[in-house]
């Protein structure tokens, strides 16, 4: 629950976002740099002038559109390939086996930053990027749950009938896989969320003027800016670590939800 | 266990051809002169444009991307990595100064978030739902705000670097600078680890054995670490296993944050300054590192789980 709230707030902030501010992130006042909070400016101004609060609030939609975004490209091609692999097993399996190893025997932030370096840092550069690194986590888990179903007995049935394998595999299976694969979504939003902000806390992924939570704490990598101004880095932080255990919290929730197993020991 | 260890051995080369030939196709893509990653650039800057286009055409970089592959391949048998184009350094040398603080940093890390993790976990198993259960899982996120106030605030612990500049080399020095660094990364690997060590250690807990063991009338301390522990270990080594490329990850932004020289920079030196050769070095070293760590996982099985080390499959 505490999740929920969390994760509508956010949502709620990056809809109103032009209707909470009263500056734009985008534009800089060089009158008002290193300004700490104040009525003007609640969260204070960073060492260009931009009001940290209105970047927050707009580093929100950041931070929303990579981690849907990303999560929703990677769940078309994880589930797309999961699906080939398991139902058809045999080459089309090795193949895709082969791959999700090489993508995930490698940390993904790495292999992320040599990417985005490669098409030049932007918003879409990093959503696509994302997405085509971490569909291998969903495309083994909706293989593992076809494996085992696809010997089911409706599955039989279905063919017997005559029902296309297109068919079954997605009218008759995939519903079935809906509740793991939208906990193991939820999961993947929270990490895409992360990714982005590491990334731009490093200097290669969103960059300023577009506001994003990770750029923005980029900025306390100056020692003077870490000590003494504190109002720059803090609520970006913050809200990164709010967001993240926000969906966290909804995917543990999730999860016991559709657990048939979790009998809520106490 | 021998040819289990040998077959997991020849199941990651291919892996590591597969990730270098990515990395590799994606890197050759981009835009910029491979030739600057081949020779010294120092030297390329006074070459005539014939002179250059004989070396292009003797490097093979006229050669289409997969040729150009196999002569990187070819160059690494030799040691060559080729040369980084902002520092005029040779990659090869790069990687060498950059590989022990990160496996210093890594290996202590380890030790701390895994002696952490399984610790914290075991006690909020046994104190299950108790305030103790819950404080521990407020406390790794408090824990990050004391270090930033012990270290950053009250400059008590250095944050920058791995020596101090400028003074004689001691122990202690490097120890220093190692706290804050480690115990954040630890810190990243301890929080998930006590999360599973809790539930696998509560699964073990109602294991009909422990109950036995608890009716022999065992001390409850021996009936823990003995007999639910070594049970409970098999899935841990697993999420230890797992969160080792979170770990470089991890290694990566800490050694940013606190400026350890280390292949985290190195990695992010490189991908700022798309140094092509600077990279497809960083990303052999650190997967070599992953696979071979996975290896030591996989061999951990068998020592934590007779039954993989007998069963012989």
């Amino acid at each position: 629950m505490i999740g929920l709230a969390i994760i509508a707030v956010v949502v709620a902030m990056a809809i109103l976002a032009p209707f909470i501010t009263s500056y734009s992130p985008e534009i800089l006042d060089l009158h008002a740099i290193r300004q700490p909070p104040s009525l003007a400016h609640p969260f204070g101004t960073d060492t260009l002038g931009f009001d940290v609060w209105s970047r927050v609030v707009y580093g929100t939609r950041t931070s929303l559109v990579v981690g849907f975004g990303a999560v929703a490209i990677s769940l078309i091609i994880g589930t797309g390939l999961g699906v080939a692999a398991g139902f058809y097993g045999g080459w089309i399996d090795q193949i895709v086996g082969r791959l999700t190893d090489t993508i995930m025997s490698m940390p993904a932030l790495l292999l992320v930053a040599v990417f985005v370096s490669v098409i030049g840092p932007s918003l879409e550069s990093v959503v696509i990027v994302i997405a085509l690194l971490t569909w291998p986590g969903i495309t083994r888990l909706v293989r593992g749950q076809y494996l085992t179903l696809r010997e089911a007995e409706f599955v039989t049935a279905a063919r017997v009938v005559g029902v296309s394998d297109r068919l079954i595999m997605f009218r008759h299976l995939l519903p079935n896989i809906l509740g793991p694969l939208s906990v193991a979504a939820t999961f993947y939003v929270a990490q895409a969320i992360l990714l982005e902000a590491a990334l731009s806390f490093l200097g290669l992924g969103v960059k300023p003027p577009t506001p994003s939570w990770g750029n923005m704490v980029n900025q306390a990598q100056n020692a003077y800016i870490l000590q003494y101004l504190p109002w720059i880095w803090v609520p970006p932080a913050v809200a990164i670590a709010l967001i993240v255990l926000g969906i966290n919290f909804v995917g543990d929730g999730l999860r016991d939800a559709l657990d048939p197993r979790n009998t809520r020991r106490g | 266990m021998g040819t289990y260890i040998v077959r997991r051995i020849l199941i990651s080369i291919p892996v590591l051809f597969g990730i270098t030939l990515l990395a590799f196709v994606a890197l050759s893509l981009a835009p910029g002169d491979p030739l600057t990653s081949r020779i010294d650039p120092d030297i390329l800057a006074r070459m005539s444009p014939a002179a250059i286009a004989a070396v292009r055409h003797s490097l093979g970089l006229d050669q289409p991307v997969p040729i150009r592959y196999l002569i990187w391949l070819g160059g690494l048998l030799h040691g060559d990595f080729g040369y980084a184009v902002v520092s005029h350094q040779r990659v090869a040398d790069a990687l060498a100064m950059s590989l022990p603080p990160t496996l210093l940093l890594m290996t202590a890390a380890l030790i701390v978030g895994v002696t952490m993790g399984v610790t914290f976990g075991i006690i909020a198993a046994v104190r299950r739902s108790g305030p103790i259960d819950y404080a521990l899982t407020a406390f790794s996120t408090s824990f990050l705000v004391l270090i930033y106030l012990f270290g950053a605030a009250l400059k008590i612990l250095p944050t920058t670097g791995m020596l101090t500049l400028g003074a004689p080399f001691s122990l202690t020095d490097l120890a220093g600078h190692l706290i804050m660094p480690v115990t954040l990364l630890a810190l990243g690997l301890a929080a998930p680890l006590t999360r599973y060590t809790r539930a696998s250690m509560l699964d073990v807990l109602e294991a009909e054995y422990v109950t036995t063991a608890r009716s022999k009338g065992l001390r409850p301390r021996l009936v823990l670490l003995r007999h639910a522990l070594r049970n409970a270990l098999i899935p841990i080594v697993t999420i230890v296993g797992l969160g080792l490329p979170d770990l470089v990850a991890g290694a990566v932004i800490t050694e940013t944050l606190f400026g350890w020289p280390g292949m985290g920079q190195l990695a992010v030196y490189a991908a700022s300054g798309r140094d092509p050769a600077l990279m497809m070095g960083v990303i052999l070293v650190v997967a070599t590192g992953v696979l071979v760590s996975n290896l030591v996982v996989d061999i951990l099985y068998g020592v934590v789980d007779p039954r993989v080390r007998l069963g012989g499959r």
